[in-house]
């Protein structure tokens, strides 16, 4: 039984200013078996995040038949002790401190202040920065900040851990590195992984299984099983291949995206001073 | 809505003192109280003085006003000029400013003696801190990237200050002198009421030790236009200016 | 902040200090100012410890004035500050209303005040809840928007409910820009205070320096004076320092 199951889910989007309906998701459905690394790629806009924040149970879907499945269970809300959600930005609490970041979480699942501290520690290990345990997150690089997100992610030890464009504010080298951690962790500690991006080159690098979104509404236009061999390498033509067949999928419909981010210029407008 | 608000309270007011049974010294109906505004403002011969009193009021808050500013932005300027007399008397203005200024109000009045002088330098007491304040942060947190390019283009520091510095200053500077000017009002409002001879707050007492009831709300609602009128402004000029 | 800087700046500011006594003390020396008006510093430091002891009493009635109309008006403004940023609408209709209310000169109530309240300790309280209020409501108002959004979305995925979010993560986040408000808000709960006890009260400091101006006592006035600007200082600065404190993970 697949881990994760999305079945027709779709999700209206209904501006509260303007009252203008925007379809975001139509119609998606998509499975994620256990210990899959499972990317979500299409062009900005698509609805990607969206659907990673329903299955993380953080947003409705629309009540129109749809559901969401995780572990045989539908979806009602956040469930912190399946899965772990990760931001973009890694939202560190800037009055706590690295280790207190991690712990964060386990407050929540009702560890002692000993097993905190031990399983944070453990982690922080895990991805090499048990030497900053008690900086503060402003003394932290943009890296080293996203890396401790990624533990406390882990530290939750959930089944599922769901990561929106990680990377995206991190440059290339990072990318690559922070990667190559996560694809090495992800082996090691068996977890199921799903992964939105916009980067081809991350998707092919880092996925098992590659599902591409349309634009808006964001339908699954195509899923690719990536079975290039890991450790994979960068440039090496199997990879280059694929990503220009994404490419070829993902053209038109980035195109699409990009004229019409023009066209509607939608602005958020701010409250008055 | 807000207007909505204001209706609301005048009617709770209106109907508390008509239909309850409070002392008529203490409250006056709000429809007795605003008759009592309009007459005020057209030539009451009750009021002794009326618009005498204000001008000298507003002339006491525009004095201060005036030595404020000069004041206060000269010695911000000062202060963010060099890091060191900023810090060496960073602490010193804080502690100045922690001070309650009502305190020293009666030594004003002993060195200075009784009438317009002590208001006018309390009002400079109460606002020369924002402003200090502000002008020197608004000069000292400059973009350093403004500064950057500005001298790669070539610029020197004479042009530099007036091209760059000032304008991206501006704000902070203006928002220091809007804050000002309301405590300028306060201190010199304070002042007056508190040691009465002349002016608005001459007016109200006389009202209050005559038992004026109505007429005494009436200036004091007056006067608080006033606060409300003079922040207002500023605040419109700041935006105009502030584009 | 190199050493030697730091050393440069305190002396730079002891001999400011050191100066301004001295020309003080010159100046009443040497007659620039009548005696009458002006006490020096020696003088009036001398003055300092039986002044202090006799009006001990009028220190704790101002004390115990103040400590009730801060608290008073902290309550007030923090719970109401709180409810008004629950909801967008409430804050678009009162925010400008209590800005309003900070730069108005509130002072131009207090003969109202007196007509309601009396002439007791009542008016002298309400006015200093009233005076520390309306800056503290603007401040808890801003410090709303200390939060990020992304924060709080993190606390949910985590599985937290509504008052452990409010907490673990609303408080905390908001605690630096409230404790430098609660520093602004006790100055303006002071001068209040004052105000009223210099116009009216029987006792308290401000009726003792009052009484001390109107009687020419002049270095028990100094004294006086200084005695109440040392307290109150020390009250100010012990908030600043806690203010600082509690924003040390900023910047």
């Amino acid at each position: 039984m697949p881990i994760i199951e999305v079945r027709g889910v779709s999700k209206t989007y209904e501006d509260p200013v303007t009252g203008r309906k925007t379809r975001t998701l139509d119609n998606v459905s998509l499975a994620a078996k256990e210990n899959d690394f499972l990317i979500l790629l299409g062009p900005s806009g698509c609805g990607k995040s969206t659907l990673l924040n329903i299955i993380a149970g953080l947003v409705p879907h629309d009540a129109d038949g749809g559901e969401v499945r995780v572990e045989g269970k539908r979806v009602t809300g956040p469930n912190p002790k399946l899965m772990a959600y990760m931001f973009q930005d890694p939202v560190l609490y800037p009055w706590r401190t690295v280790l207190r970041n991690v712990e964060f979480g386990l407050e929540a699942l009702g560890l002692d202040k000993a097993q905190r501290h031990e399983r944070a520690f453990q982690y922080l290990r895990m991805v090499g920065l048990e030497d900053f345990a008690n900086y503060y997150p402003r003394q932290l690089s943009g890296g080293m900040a996203q890396r401790v997100a990624i533990c406390r992610s882990l530290a939750l030890e959930t089944d599922i851990i769901l990561m929106d464009e990680p990377f995206g504010a991190l440059d290339e080298q990072s990318r690559i590195i922070l990667g190559d951690e996560l694809v090495e962790i992800w082996r090691r500690v068996r977890r199921t992984v799903v992964f939105v991006t916009h980067s081809l080159t991350e998707a092919v690098y880092l996925g098992e299984r590659i599902v591409v979104f349309s634009a808006r509404p964001g339908k699954i236009k195509v899923e690719i099983e990536n079975r290039i061999e890991r450790p994979r390498r960068l440039g090496e033509p199997e990879s280059s291949r694929m990503v220009d067949a994404l490419w070829g999928h993902l053209k038109g419909e980035s195109l699409i995206a990009i004229k019409r981010a023009r066209a509607e210029e939608e602005r958020l407008e701010l409250p008055q001073e | 809505m807000r207007w909505g608000l204001v209706l609301a309270i005048l009617v709770i007011w209106e109907a508390v003192t008509r239909l309850g049974s409070l002392n008529p010294i203490i409250v006056a109906p709000a429809s007795v109280v605003l008759l009592q505004v309009f007459r005020i403002l057209f030539g009451d011969t009750t009021v002794p003085n009326f618009y005498l009193n204000t001008a000298i009021t507003l002339g006491e808050v525009i004095a201060s006003y005036l030595i404020t500013i000069v004041l206060g932005v000269f010695l911000g300027f000062v202060f963010a000029s060099s890091k060191l007399i900023g810090d060496a008397f960073e602490p010193i203005l804080l502690v100045l400013y922690a001070i309650p200024k009502i305190i020293l109000y009666p030594l004003l009045i002993l060195i200075l003696g009784i009438g317009a002088l002590p208001n006018i330098v309390f009002g400079v007491l109460l606002g020369v801190f924002v402003v200090i304040f502000n002008t020197s942060a608004g000069l000292r947190q400059v973009e350093p990237n403004y500064l950057r390019l500005a001298h790669s283009l070539g610029y020197s520091e004479r042009a530099i200050f007036f091209k760059v510095v000032l304008p991206a200053a501006a704000p902070t500077i203006m928002a220091g002198l809007r804050l000002g000017f309301g405590y300028t009002i306060i201190g010199v409002i304070t002042a007056e009421l508190l040691v009465v001879s002349v002016g608005l707050g001459w007016l109200i007492d006389n009202a209050t030790v005559n038992y004026l009831t109505a007429q005494l709300y009436a200036l004091v609602l007056i006067t608080l236009g006033i606060g409300v009128a003079g922040n207002s402004l500023f605040g419109a000029i700041e935006r105009r200016w502030v584009k | 902040m190199t050493r030697r800087e730091h050393q440069l700046s305190l002396l730079i500011r002891a001999s400011a200090i050191v100066l301004l006594l001295v020309l003080w003390e010159l100046a009443v020396r040497l007659g620039w100012i009548d005696k009458l008006f002006l006490a020096g510093p020696i003088e009036a430091a001398l003055r300092l410890g039986p002044v202090a002891s006799k009006v001990a009493p009028d220190i704790l009635a101002t004390l115990v004035e103040f400590g009730s109309a801060f608290c008073i008006g902290i309550a007030l403004s923090v719970t109401l500050g709180f409810a008004i940023n629950q909801s967008p609408y409430a804050t678009a209709v009162f925010r400008p209303l209590l800005v309003l209310g900070v730069t108005v000169p509130k002072v131009t109530l207090l003969p109202l005040f007196l007509l309601w309240f009396g002439i007791d300790k009542t008016p002298i309280i309400i006015f200093g809840a009233l005076s520390g209020f309306f800056p503290m409501v603007v401040n808890v108002m801003a410090a709303g928007t200390e939060v990020k959004p992304n924060q709080l979305l993190l606390a949910r995925a985590m599985g937290y409910g509504r008052f452990d979010i409010l907490r673990k993560v609303t408080f905390p986040a908001m605690l630096p820009v409230l404790s430098s408000g609660m520093f602004y808000a006790c100055n303006a709960a002071m001068m209040g205070v004052f105000i009223v006890e210099l116009g009216i009260a029987r006792q308290g400091l401000g009726v003792v320096v009052h009484g001390y101006a109107v009687t020419f006592r002049t270095p028990d006035l100094y004294a006086a004076v200084l005695l109440t600007a040392s307290i109150t200082v020390a009250i100010n600065m012990a908030l600043w320092y806690l203010a600082r404190y509690f924003g040390r993970w900023r910047r």
